[in-house]
């Protein structure tokens, strides 16, 4: 692996044992608020697109009162089209233990063994895959504190298996790839929008890599919190925090040709539209202590996946899940670094 | 799980009134801005080749009939129709158009029937027990449907 010829493998190991295992199981008690959360998110590119894998449990409620553990898989993938499903499993069909990292949502799985993420979508859907996903860098935690989203990156992977879209069938071989796990006590629906997203070079040879987050207000017009994190080969080198960062929504992004794909799919007639407060572009300004990085993402296409809110029984939150190309320029510690690569941005939006 | 039905519902007028139960167990507010938002207003629902399911809001869940009756709002499509709205394969819009789905009815029961169909999906997305009531659902038709419907479907489980 060009990137990190001397990454600290058994260290990386340690760490993702450590740091990247699951919090709760889903048979544990119920939390005190009743909103656990906590995904398991995997995103790969394929020629042309990406593959985007995520594992969730949530503590859910009804408006009655019932209270359950929500598992699901939601699996979406995007080349020309977006294609997708989003699954629920029954707690009988569920492995989740908590201090492991050892999932089973039915034949769907991811395991942590020998240094790689072994990630598996069963073959009963439009997307299916089986990739080894061996990690270029160390991990990266940030944690918040009491009712926070906290998050475990590890910002480059390298990718090698199979994924069958629509019938077609990828073989992959040093693919880049991203993970992230998130867990928290939060009830969607409340003041809460975020974006955030990653940009990893398609030339192997380059070593920088750059994830951007920003916990935003419901309506998005106050920014509570927000940072851009740049790694160099397998070393997390920089945060460009709050003040530090600057970021500019422009326009709105509308597909021209059809709805976008929306999971689960029934929340077409609830969502009909097709904007869904993705932009057309953004801008991201970082800049400090002599460092600088400027990131410009443009929207080509974009999928939702409808999450019902917490909160308002009528309510929806959307994650628009939208792809395109990023261009990155920067200088770090007097290093200059440029690079463009087709990237994905989350734009989470109240409904 | 299968809810109980009274007695001489089948096919698609058994599994609205199972949605119903549902919702009353699972979530009453969603039942009950359901019922709020339909009234009085009686909706038809004739899924080609089955006897209608005549959706009458009551204070109790039985809200399904399969006897002829007077009804406000009449919507009649196939199975296959009903399931590419479901998973998004089709708008509503897009089904009236091409002559898939033919509704009828005053407006202001259009439009109740539309916020009530709003309630029952928030509902629908909130509780456990649809995904198996929807499996079972897509199970049911399965034979029932052409070769490219069913492979339609399968893609999109």
């Amino acid at each position: 692996m060009t990137v990190a010829p001397g990454l600290d493998t058994s260290g990386v190991d340690r760490a993702i044992r450590r740091l990247d295992a699951i919090r709760r199981a889903p048979e544990s008690a119920p939390s005190a608020a009743g909103t656990f959360k906590e995904w398991l998110h995997f995103c790969v590119r394929v020629p042309g697109g990406h593959v985007i894998v995520n594992f969730s449990l949530l503590e859910r409620r009804t408006p009655g009162g019932l209270a359950w553990s929500d598992a699901h898989l939601t699996v979406l993938a995007h080349r020309q089209r977006w294609t997708g499903f989003i699954r629920s499993f029954p707690g009988r069909a569920v492995t989740m233990s908590e201090g492991g990292l050892e999932v089973a949502f039915g034949k769907s799985t991811v395991h942590w063994r020998d240094g790689a993420f072994r990630l598996a979508v069963a073959d009963d859907g439009p997307v299916a895959l089986r990739l080894d996903l061996v990690p270029a860098v160390m991990p990266t935690v940030s944690l918040g504190v009491e009712r926070a989203l906290h998050w475990v990156i590890v910002p480059r992977l390298r990718a090698r298996g199979t994924i069958w879209i629509d019938g077609e069938r990828y073989e992959v071989d040093g693919a880049p790839a991203y993970h992230d796990h998130n867990w928290g006590d939060f009830a969607w629906g409340t003041d809460l929008a975020w974006e955030w997203g990653f940009v990893l070079p398609e030339d192997p040879a380059c070593p920088w890599s750059v994830v951007f987050s920003r916990i935003l207000s419901r309506g998005g017009r106050q920014t509570r919190k927000q940072g851009t994190i740049l790694w160099r080969g397998d070393r997390y080198v920089r945060t460009f925090n709050d003040d530090e960062m600057r970021v500019e929504l422009e326009g709105r992004f509308r597909s021209d040709d059809a709805r976008p794909l929306t999971l689960p799919p029934a929340c077409s007639l609830l969502v009909p539209g097709r904007a869904s407060g993705v932009p057309r572009a953004l801008a991201l300004d970082a800049a400090g202590v002599g460092d600088e990085l400027q990131l410009r993402f443009g929207t080509e296409s974009h999928a939702r996946i409808a999450i019902p809110d917490d909160e308002n029984p009528f309510g929806m939150v959307l994650l628009n899940e939208a792809t395109g190309r990023a261009a990155v320029r920067g200088r770090f510690a007097g290093e200059e670094f440029a690079f463009d690569a087709p990237a994905i941005v989350e734009f989470v939006r109240g409904g | 799980m299968v809810v109980d039905a009274p007695g001489g519902l089948t096919g698609f007028a058994r599994l609205l009134q199972e949605s119903i139960a549902i919702l009353a167990r699972e979530s009453p507010a969603h039942l009950a801005a359901t019922r709020n938002a339909l009234g009085q207003t009686i909706v038809r629902i004739s899924v080609a080749g089955e006897a209608p399911a005549r959706l009458v809001p009551g204070r109790g869940h039985d809200w399904v009939q399969a006897a002829e009756g007077p009804a406000a709002v009449e919507a009649r499509l196939d199975i296959a129709t009903l399931f590419e709205v479901l998973d998004g394969a089709l708008t509503v819009e897009q089904a009236v158009r091409g002559d898939r789905l033919a509704i009828s009815g005053g407006v202001d029961d259009l439009l109740r029937g539309h916020d009530a169909l709003g309630a029952w999906l928030h509902g629908a997305l909130r509780c456990p027990s649809f995904t198996e009531l929807l499996q079972r659902m897509r199970n049911q038709y399965a034979a029932q449907l052409g070769s490219q419907d069913r492979r339609n479907l399968d893609e999109r489980k």
